[in-house]
């Protein structure tokens, strides 16, 4: 005796009439479904905007030196120049 | 010091006054080129302008009933007087009978408004974050606080022998330099090591939180643990 084994759900996703044509083209031109290329391109965009996050976010960890007057300046939006001109920020505080 | 800080009454009555919307202000007549309020207490007069629900107190003297040196009375002839000296140096003339322009805040007291704002703020995400982390090296649970509207989850599972692996979880929308220096903020993790995820291996990502994890130093967690005690 064999036990039938329910398939994962699918879920509809509505995307515009130019969009639908992109991916019916692209899937063609992969030899895909486009069900497959929807779900590679996703992984794919999260994965490069994923790095491109983390990009960010070292660059503006690159900013801070530990001091206290680098964490300062960063949440007031000014340069450690700027924070300095008008008295700086207390390390020890 | 903070200007927050500083203890005098009329400072803590300007900020009590103005902080509250439903108060009645008076303007100061003499003054017609800007609308300036009024306060007062004890003897100490000033006078206090608004700008973007920030109230800058701009002037401040002593109460001389009859006299030229009495606060509202001076500043009206002071500023009667600058208007006066404008006018000689700009085209077209002031029509206003007053020119109170020379003492609204300026750029660097804009700075310094924003660096204290900062600064405060600052010492609120040091204290807050460390206490999360220490929370959640003690147990290994998440340990989460509501921090000006947005949440902020600190989760550290210190796995013997191994790595100990810390996750920030920030939900709401938090401006990225302020989620820099919360990163910043976690002790014993390599600057260019934080990683931000867009799924959870259970569930989805809600709307406006971000994630991001990073391997920590067990020496720096042990110290925070040591300071603590």
């Amino acid at each position: 005796m064999t036990t039938a084994e329910h398939a994962p759900r699918q879920v509809a996703v509505k995307v515009s009439p130019d969009g639908d044509k992109l991916i019916t083209s692209g899937a063609h031109y992969l030899h895909m479904s486009k069900k497959d290329l929807v779900e590679a391109a996703v992984a794919f965009y999260l994965d490069a905007r994923r790095e491109d996050m983390q990009a960010g976010m070292r660059e503006l960890l690159s900013d801070l030196d530990g001091s206290r007057a680098s964490r300062v300046a960063m949440l007031a939006g000014m340069t450690t120049a700027e924070l300095e001109s008008v008295g700086g920020a207390d390390e020890d505080d | 010091m903070p200007l927050d800080e500083i203890a005098h009454p009329l400072l803590a009555k300007a900020a009590e006054h103005f902080a509250d919307g439903q108060a009645g202000r008076e303007r100061i007549r003499a003054i017609d080129d800007q609308v300036l309020f009024k306060v007062k207490i004890q003897r100490w007069r000033g006078a206090v302008w608004v700008d973007d629900d920030i109230a800058w107190l701009v002037a401040a003297g002593q109460r001389e009933d009859g006299s030229p040196e009495d606060f509202y009375a001076a500043l009206a002839a002071r500023s009667s007087a600058a208007r006066a000296r404008y006018n000689v140096e700009h085209t077209p003339p002031l029509a206003t009978s007053a020119y109170s322009g020379y003492l609204l805040p300026g750029h660097e007291d804009d700075l310094r408004w924003r660096a204290e704002a900062a600064a405060r703020a600052e010492r609120q995400l040091r204290a807050t974050v460390r206490d999360l982390v220490r929370q959640s090296l003690l147990d290994g649970h998440e340990h989460a606080v509501m921090l000006e509207g947005a949440a902020l989850g600190i989760q550290v599972l210190a796995d013997q022998g191994h790595e100990t692996y810390v996750a920030i979880r920030i939900i709401g929308s938090v401006p990225r330099a302020h989620v820099a220096v919360i990163l910043s903020l976690i002790p014993g993790c390599q600057p260019d090591a934080w990683m931000s995820d867009y799924a959870m291996p259970e569930r989805a990502v809600a709307p406006e939180e971000q994630i991001w994890s990073n391997i920590m130093d067990p020496a720096a967690a042990a110290k925070l643990l040591d300071e603590h005690q």
